[in-house]
């Protein structure tokens, strides 16, 4: 029986204390050839990382980089060659120090006494220079790598709105953001996690719009994950969601600065990271799932009538299956007659109940998505050519499902990417399956408790210490003017205008 | 806690799914009724449910196999004792939640009245509270449930749509329902009146697929007729087309437009009226022991026919034929009243009108002697009839003869 | 766990409290006494109502509106105020149990009369424990999402079934006798009016509780009046004789909703606003309880206690009467007399209380 329980504890996932690396605590030597060896020892011969001896010049010094990670161009320009130029000039008069201040960049150079600060920047393409004499080392950034340019966002594609899309490289995404949000308080703060990966992380927050208990929140958050790995925002998103189970994604994860940056002047939260092309936006409501950066762009009334349509269809997606299950097999009277007789025609001679009749639609579409999405491109066609064959005519000319229900079942698998946030429709495909169970143990009321259970849920579901339902509970006739509808702009905006009149 | 309630939610979910699923029905395991018929034989009562066979009615390609409706037909003591046997012949299980109609053989209702159908069919979940019923005039309902009808594959669809367009005759748009006759009964003490459907005299029978395949389609159809009066529970006789209008007429249940045939004054000749926009009250007047019922009705008339010389330019002609309409009005309450007298069946409800007015004097002393009294009733129908236009041409063409 | 509520939340409770399982049982009840007077019954019900609560709620302000428990506690000491709290305790169990009955009943008498009631019974309970598990909050929350919608979908089957409204069936007004119009408000003070004094329990969440008598009283008489309108519209449109012999008139009534050939048979729309009001009031009914129980076993959640109070309500909903005919007999008869035993037993308490002069103690 205690087994039994164990299957639903919450496994917390700590991992493994590793062996301390031997140069966590070491210090830079004065001795030139320590820390050369010391260089050695802790990245081996691995053959991208590039150390050059200067060993022959009047003030010894060694160059330490990984190889492309660095301009290299810039570090012949601004660094050997002032550095050489100094060392002929000066013979052996000069200080050690004055070596570093040959260094020609626009960034600041940092000193550290830390060997580990020194592997961590090089790491990170910084370039190390250790000099005979000194007892510290310093970095001087220089990096550069490969980063895709600037392009349209391939997830939250849209009709009217700017073109650019978040990337990999943080920087560029901060100035994306920086060029939108031209606001002096706007704040990044950078963090860093994961024990192998050491993935940079940046809070992005504006200082005079946002809740700071949220900020706290997130803040303590963040700088309390515990893993060693990390590669995406949704591995970060799983890290620092709230606690309990929910199918429902906890935070918004947008791929366009406009979408960021106006979250930002709302005085949300973003958390950005190296290597993510994806910025999480917290607090997040259920009704944020449902606005896209578009309606903004376009006639309040047009962008009112296309979020309607976005909750119908996420509506439908759940229950539309469902409801066909229900009354078909439990409710007939709910059809008219008409409908009914011709329902029924159609499913003479169909050997399975409607529920494994929807069942088995719904898989089959289940997997023709899935094998759609990780086709190479060149056989995606044949993929949708066969799911034509089989979920259209074949299967209802073999006698296995009722025509009725491939209109069902298509209608509600095309109402499920309506939703502008990819994420949402994985909840409402698992939750469709849920209700379709409902639906054919109890009927009509199966669903019912079913929304019943799932308004208990999302009620009981907070982001960042709100709740999840914001706008819809705890009214706040302010924020409804931009919830279901969208009210024009110089209504929506009133109190902000305040806020901003009353500052300048 | 928190562990064992999400074991305990889990296994009662499962459980639930094993629970549940009862009272389901594919579509394919259900028999669609569509009506129902009721008769008398000897001194056991006769259904008979006509079924929808789907895929006869199926308008998918290759339609379907097998005519678009069956009749079965029971007997027993009871209605539901007749629906339990008659499940031994039924290919599929009976729902009865789309049975539209409700058809009661003359003879049902003349001996063992029709208060024998209602408690099953009030207390059946399935079946709905504004089923129409319907009173096979001199035949068995059996009858009129063995037709095929053209253009409506669904013969109950066709009669309840009939009883709509046969309202230019009847005046009654909407028939009675079995919630409204149980209403007058008991709730109102008033006689019910239910509309009837007649066989049309046939040269052959239509109970075959292949008469629909006859272009002559009066030889397979019935027709809505007047008001079958009822003392009680126990049909007594039959109003006319022109009555049912009197009827419909203090009832307020004209909706749609009727028509009215008249002889021309002082000339060979009809003419022909479609009477709309019908508006009644009723007023009970008591003085002393006589209860006058002043009938206030107004209405529109346009003119839809004339055969006969007159010129209907002239305005005052126009007020003629109000008067000539009113009359008309007037003499079918005047028989409609006339007979529910004689055949002693508040079929108006007037027993009720007086107990609104003066509850307590009904309490004292109408209430038993109703019937009695009733006979003494007088009815004045104080009729507003406005000719409203002459129709699409003024002048009528036989006016040049 | 989040218990703290806000005026408008508690409002909005109420409302559901009150029109909750009275939407479909309120027209049988009254019209059985007072016929084509049911209406005025209703009225009187809520007028007699709103009276009751007024001493209630002017009883609980003097103690500044702390929970129902500790009030008994206070005035009685340990012992006796256990005793009286395990009858509040008990009374609140009981109505739960009653109401998942009449929930059952219903499902079964006129939805899917071939399935099981232990279903309906398991899944309401079950539902009603997942919200009390997250607290009073979570309750109050999920009544502000669906209660709009619930009352715009009842005004909706209201608009489409006025066209059946009759009003002659309604006349001749006020012919029933004194005695009957008030044997039909009888009929249903208890249920819901007095009911509602299990909210003794939730004042003491409510985060703002200067106005909280007033909005109160207000929530009270407008749910009074949707019932009252309820058992106006279902005696006009199906009739005084037919009110009294249909199990759930008001769901019969919408039964007759005809727009057009695709809008047939949409009673369930009422169904769905119904088991809303029921499920809010089970919650609210169970939270009472569990409140209680927390108070008397000092623990410092109800976690424990929810799993064994469902059962104890499944069970009791079950064992307590034998059919459906049993149950309705006993709410029609002895209903509004149960509740009010309890009510003065509190009133009662309270008044010594004040007198005693332990109404400020805390």
């Amino acid at each position: 029986m205690s087994n039994l329980f164990s299957l639903f504890k919450r496994k917390r996932h700590i991992p493994e204390k590793e062996a301390q690396p031997s140069y966590v605590d070491s210090k830079i030597s004065i001795n030139l050839k320590d820390n050369i060896l010391q260089m050695k020892d802790v990245f081996g011969d691995s053959i991208d990382v590039k150390t050059i001896h200067f060993l022959e010049a009047p003030i010894p010094f060694v160059i330490c980089y990984i190889e492309g990670l660095v301009n290299k161009q810039q570090l012949d320009l601004s660094m050997i060659e002032p550095i050489k130029r100094w060392q002929i000039e000066n013979k052996k008069n000069g200080k050690p120090v004055e070596l570093i201040h040959q260094i020609e960049v626009s960034a600041q150079i940092k000193s550290s006494q830390q060997m580990d600060d020194i592997i961590t920047a090089i790491l990170r393409g910084k370039v190390g220079i250790f000099v005979d004499g000194l007892d510290e080392a310093y970095t001087v950034p220089l990096e550069t790598w490969p980063s895709r340019s600037v392009e349209e966002p391939v997830a939250q594609t849209i009709v009217r709105g700017s073109r650019e899309g978040f990337i990999e490289t943080l920087q560029v995404n901060t100035s994306l953001i920086r060029r939108r949000l031209l606001d002096p308080s706007l704040r990044f703060k950078s963090f860093q996690v994961g024990t192998i990966t050491k993935t940079p992380i940046m809070v992005a927050y504006l200082e005079s719009q946002v809740d700071q208990k949220v900020l706290q929140e997130v803040i303590s958050r963040v700088s309390n994950i515990n893993t060693n790995k990390i590669f995406e925002t949704g591995m970060l998103e799983e890290l620092i969601r709230e606690k309990g189970y929910t199918p429902f994604p906890t935070f918004q994860a947008t791929e366009r600065p406009d979408t960021a940056a106006a979250a930002l002047a709302e005085g949300k939260v973003m958390i950005m990271m190296e290597g993510s092309p994806f910025a999480l936006i917290t607090p997040t409501t259920f009704i944020s799932f449902f606005q896209a950066a578009e309606d903004y762009y376009h006639h309040f009334d047009v962008s009112s009538f296309t979020r309607i349509i976005r909750l119908i269809s996420f509506f439908l997606s759940i229950s539309l299956s469902a409801i066909f299950i229900a009354v078909t097999t439990y409710h007939h009277e709910l059809i008219p007659t008409s409908l009914l007789v011709s329902l029924a025609a159609q499913r003479e001679g169909v050997p399975f109940p409607v529920f494994v009749e929807a069942l088995l639609m719904e898989t089959m579409f289940e997997i023709l998505r899935e094998a759609g999405i990780r086709m190479p491109r060149p056989i995606g066609s044949a993929v949708s050519i066969v799911g034509a064959i089989v979920i259209g005519e074949s299967a209802v000319a073999a006698g296995l499902v009722s025509p009725a229900i491939v209109i069902v079942v298509s209608l509600s698998a095309i109402s499920n990417f309506v939703s502008p946030y990819y994420e949402l429709s994985g909840a409402s495909r698992l939750l469709r399956f849920v209700n379709m169970m409902m639906a054919a143990s109890a009927g009509m009321f199966g669903i019912i408790f079913f929304f019943l259970g799932l308004v208990i849920h999302l009620c009981s579901r907070t982001s960042m210490g709100r709740p999840f339902l914001t706008p819809i509970i705890s009214i706040h006739p302010d924020k409804l003017k931009d919830g279901i509808f969208r009210l024009p702009l110089w209504w929506t905006q009133t109190k902000f205008h305040k806020k901003w009149v009353q500052k300048s | 806690m928190r562990n064992s309630m999400k074991f305990i939610l889990i296994l009662l979910f499962v459980s639930l799914m094993l629970a549940g699923c009862k009272g389901k029905s594919e579509l394919n395991e259900i028999l669609i009724v569509s009506s129902i018929g009721i008769d008398q034989e000897e001194d056991e009562t006769v259904i008979h449910l006509q079924v929808v066979n789907p895929s006869g009615q199926s308008t998918m390609q290759g339609g379907g196999s097998g005519g678009t409706v069956y009749t079965y037909t029971e007997r027993g003591r009871t209605i539901y004792e007749a629906v339990k046997k008659v499940n031994n012949i039924l290919p599929r299980k009976a729902m009865f939640s789309h049975m539209t109609c409700m058809v009661v053989g003359e003879e049902y209702a003349r001996e063992s009245g029709i208060a024998m159908i209602f408690d099953f069919v009030e207390r059946n979940n399935q079946i709905r509270d504004n089923v129409l019923m319907l009173v096979a005039k001199n035949s068995s309902a059996k009858e009129i449930l063995s037709l095929y009808t053209p253009i409506f594959k669904n013969p109950a669809e066709s009669l309840n749509n009939r009883v709509e367009i046969a309202s230019a005759t009847t005046g009654i748009s909407e028939g009675m329902t079995e919630r409204e006759i149980i209403n007058w009964m008991y709730g109102d003490f008033r006689d019910p009146v239910i509309l009837g459907v007649e066989l049309l005299d046939l040269a052959e029978t239509g109970n075959e697929m292949s008469s629909l395949e006859n272009i002559n389609a009066n030889n397979k159809t019935y027709k809505i007729t007047g008001l079958a009066l009822f003392n009680k529970d126990l049909l007594t006789g039959w109003y006319d087309e022109n009555q049912t209008i009197g009827w419909a007429m203090v009832n307020d249940r004209v909706k749609d437009p009727f028509i009215i045939t008249e002889e021309c004054e002082n000339e060979d000749g009809f003419i022909g009226f479609s009477v709309k926009h019908i508006k009644s009250n009723v007023e009970p007047i008591i003085k002393d022991s006589e209860i006058t019922f002043q009938v206030n009705i107004s209405g529109t008339a346009v003119l839809q026919e004339l055969t006969c010389k007159m010129d209907v330019s002239n305005p005052k002609k126009l007020i003629d034929m109000e008067e000539q309409i009113e009359a008309s009005i007037k003499e079918d309450i005047e028989r409609a009243v006339e007979q529910a007298k004689k055949q002693k069946v508040d079929v108006f409800g007037f027993g009720k009108m007086v107990y609104e007015k003066e509850p307590k004097k009904w309490k004292e002393t109408y209430e038993k002697e109703w019937g009695r009294e009733f006979a003494n009733i007088k009815v004045d129908p104080v009729i507003f009839i406005r000719m409203e236009s002459v129709g699409t041409r003024v002048n009528s063409i036989h006016e040049k003869d | 766990m989040n218990h703290s509520i806000s005026r408008w939340q508690l409002v909005l409770l109420v409302i559901s409290f009150i029109y909750g399982s009275s939407l479909l049982m309120a027209p049988g009840l009254t019209a059985a006494a007072s016929y084509r007077d049911a209406w005025i019954s209703m009225l009187l019900a809520v007028v007699m109502g709103v009276l009751l609560n007024v001493v209630w709620m002017m009883l609980l302000k003097r103690y500044n509106y702390l929970s129902i428990f500790s009030i008994v506690e206070n005035v009685t000491g340990k012992w006796i105020g256990m005793f009286i709290n395990f009858l509040i305790i008990f009374f609140g169990i009981h109505l739960a149990a009653y109401i998942v009955r009449n929930f059952s009943n219903f499902m079964v008498i006129n939805v899917i009369p071939d399935s099981n009631e232990w279903t309906y019974q398991i899944m309401i309970i079950l539902l009603a424990i997942y919200s009390c598990y997250y607290g009073l909050n979570n309750i109050a929350s999920v009544n502000e999402f669906l209660l709009p919608w619930m009352l715009l979908l009842f005004a909706l089957s209201v608009a489409l079934i006025v066209n059946k409204f009759d009003l002659n069936q309604l006349k001749p007004v006020l012919n029933e006798s004194f005695l009957s119009i008030t044997q039909g408000a009888y009929n249903t003070l208890g249920f819901p009016f007095i009911e509602i004094i299990l909210l003794g329990a939730v004042f003491t969440f409510v985060t703002q509780k200067e106005k909280i008598m007033k909005s109160y009283l207000m929530a009270v008489v407008f749910a009074g009046f949707i019932l009252v309108f309820t058992v106006f519209l279902t005696v006009g449109t199906e009739g005084p004789y037919m009110v009294t012999r249909i199990s759930y008139s008001t769901y019969a009534m919408m039964k007759d909703i005809t727009i057009i050939e695709l809008f047939e048979r949409v009673e369930v729309v009422i169904a769905v606003v119904w088991i809303f009001g029921i499920l809010i009031k089970i919650c609210l009914c169970l939270f009472a309880a569990l409140k209680g129980l927390q108070h008397i076993s000092k623990h410092n959640n109800y976690h424990p206690f929810l799993l064994p109070v469902g059962i104890i309500t499944w069970v009791m909903s079950n064992e307590i009467h034998r059919n459906t005919r049993d149950f309705t007999d006993f709410v029609a008869k002895y209903w509004t007399l149960w509740w009010f035993t309890l009510y003065v037993i509190l009133v009662l308490i309270m008044i010594i209380g004040i007198a005693l002069k332990k109404d400020k103690q805390t």
